[in-house]
Order: structure tokens, then C-alpha cells, then sequence
């Protein structure tokens, strides 16, 4: 009895092993699948080398799981290198465009937006409380001084969120191209 | 290789997910099982190390979801039922065997020319 434990153990072990690719939930749900099915083969009579022999080598049942996990090739077949390459050129290549992407856009998104706001904000003060703005040179009069500041705030703000809903998309693009190209 | 060795398994595999689906329509079964049934019907050549995998595989399609029960000795068990788009895939797999197999027979019964 203990030497069939030892097998049966070292069976599931070597199962585990072979699922690395996988997660750790999966992989735990997976060996105790397998090793639900051992002991009921087992306590319907089946003596064990049969049992095993049915399951056919750890490694390849493994290998059927992840391919029928990974991919809808049929089971049997590993993910092929063009896949594999595929999958490893989406990373490098939207990492790189991340890389320039992300900091600027973030940068400039909430900068640009808050400076907007707080130019209009700003600008409607000094309308409302012309007493506040000292004016240096008489180019432009102090109402329209404050009116241009809210044109300006506006402008600066549009770009700014401008560039944070470009980032939404970016972000909502990434999330879409992962989620098709690493689909577990 | 045999000549058709591809064409039947890829057939065979069409009408395996089939017969999982029938098997625990009305109540739910665990792997082993679902294996033994199968195994009943050697022409359906599903073994364990094609089956547990093809039961991963149409949960991950939503096409079966899984609940574990305590087994009186051993380990749990996994049983598995389907969802109702799988019950909707059933419904649907159950029409479109039937019409084929009346086509097919119509061709393969004696030559018969239905005109």
C-alpha cells in the first residue's frame, strides 16, 4: 500500500511540475482532479499500474491541459513557436510604446487640465475683484485681460483632457490586446 | 498514418463535447464518472487523458461550471453541470445531430435516390 502512495505521489508530482505554465489555483485543481480519479479507479477495483497506464504519462496529460487551456489547438499540441513569438513581440512592442506613451500623456493630462481650471478660476476672480490684479502696462485693459485668461484656461484644459481620454484609450486598447493574446 | 485518422478525430472530438454535455444534462456528474460512461462506448476512443482535459477546456467556454463535494473516503470530488448556455449549445447540437444523421443515412442507405 505505501509503495503504491509513493507512486501515486510521485505520479502527481511530476503531473504538477509539468503545469507550470499554468496558475497555482489551477494547478491545485487540476492534481486533485487527477488524484480524485486515481482513488476512485483504485476503489472500483482497477489495480494501479492500469490506472496509470490510462492516464497515460504525467507529462503528456499535462500537455493536453495547457493546450486545451492556452489555445483551441487540438490536444496534444504545445503552443507553437509563431504563437509563442507572437505573444513575446505584442509584449515587447506595446512595453516600448507604454514606455513613451504613458508619462507624457499622464504629465500633460493632469497638468494642462488643472492649470486650465485654475487659470479660469483665476481669471473670473480678478473680473469679479479687479482691485486683486495690478495690471504693469496699460496694453490691455482689465476686463479683457481677465477674459482672455479664461479663453486660454479653457484652451489649456481642452488639451489637457484631451490627453488623459487618449490615455483611456491606450490603456482600454492594452487591456484589449493582453486579454486576447495571454486568454487563459 | 491512416487516411483518415485526422478526419476522425476531429470528428470524434465534435461528438465528444456532445456526449459530455448530454451526460450531465440532467444531473450532475463527476470526472470519474463521466469517464467510465464514456469508456462504455470504446468507439468514442475518449480516454482519461483526452477527457479531463476537453472538461477543462468547455468550462473555460462557459459551457460547464464545477463545484466540489466531499466524497465519503478520499479526495473531493469535482462535479460538473452545465450552464445554461451550455444547456442552449445541447439544445442546439441535439437538432443540427439529428438533421445531419437523417441526411447522411438518406446518401448511405442503399444508394437511394430520393427522387
Amino acid at each position: 500500500m505505501s509503495t503504491q502512495q509513493t507512486l501515486v505521489q510521485r505520479y502527481l508530482q511530476d503531473f504538477r511540475s509539468y503545469l507550470g505554465q499554468l496558475g497555482e489555483q489551477d494547478r491545485s485543481e487540476l492534481c486533485l482532479e487527477i488524484e480524485s480519479h486515481i482513488h476512485e479507479a483504485l476503489s472500483a477495483g482497477h489495480p494501479l499500474a492500469d490506472v496509470l497506464e490510462r492516464l497515460g504519462p504525467a507529462k503528456r496529460l499535462a500537455k493536453a491541459y495547457t493546450a486545451e487551456i492556452f489555445l483551441d489547438a487540438p490536444a496534444g499540441q504545445g503552443p507553437s513557436l509563431r504563437q509563442l513569438t507572437r505573444a513575446a513581440g505584442i509584449l515587447a512592442g506595446t512595453s516600448l510604446s507604454s514606455l513613451i506613451l504613458v508619462p507624457p500623456l499622464f504629465v500633460v493630462g493632469v497638468g494642462f487640465l488643472a492649470s486650465g481650471i485654475l487659470a479660469v478660476v483665476l481669471a473670473l476672480i480678478s473680473f469679479f475683484v479687479p482691485s486683486l490684479v495690478t495690471v504693469t502696462d496699460n496694453i490691455i485693459s482689465k476686463p479683457a485681460a481677465s477674459a482672455l485668461a479664461v479663453v486660454l484656461g479653457v484652451v489649456i484644459a481642452l488639451v489637457g483632457w484631451g490627453a488623459l481620454a487618449l490615455l483611456r484609450r491606450y490603456l482600454a486598447f492594452l487591456t484589449r490586446t493582453y486579454r486576447r493574446t495571454f486568454a487563459a | 498514418m491512416d487516411l483518415t485518422s485526422e478526419w476522425n478525430s476531429q470528428l470524434r472530438r465534435g461528438l465528444l463535447e456532445f456526449c459530455i454535455l448530454s451526460l450531465i444534462e440532467t444531473s450532475p456528474r463527476y470526472g470519474y464518472e463521466i469517464v467510465t460512461k464514456l469508456a462504455e462506448s470504446p468507439q468514442l476512443a475518449a480516454g482519461e487523458g483526452t477527457v479531463y482535459p476537453l472538461l477543462r477546456r468547455l468550462r473555460k467556454d462557459g459551457w460547464l461550471d464545477t463545484f466540489w463535494q466531499e466524497s465519503v473516503s478520499g479526495p473531493p470530488r469535482q462535479y460538473y453541470r452545465p450552464t445554461p448556455l451550455g444547456q442552449q449549445v445541447l439544445r442546439a447540437m441535439r437538432q443540427e445531430w439529428a438533421q445531419l444523421v437523417q441526411a447522411v443515412n438518406q446518401f448511405s442507405e442503399g444508394g437511394a435516390d430520393p427522387t
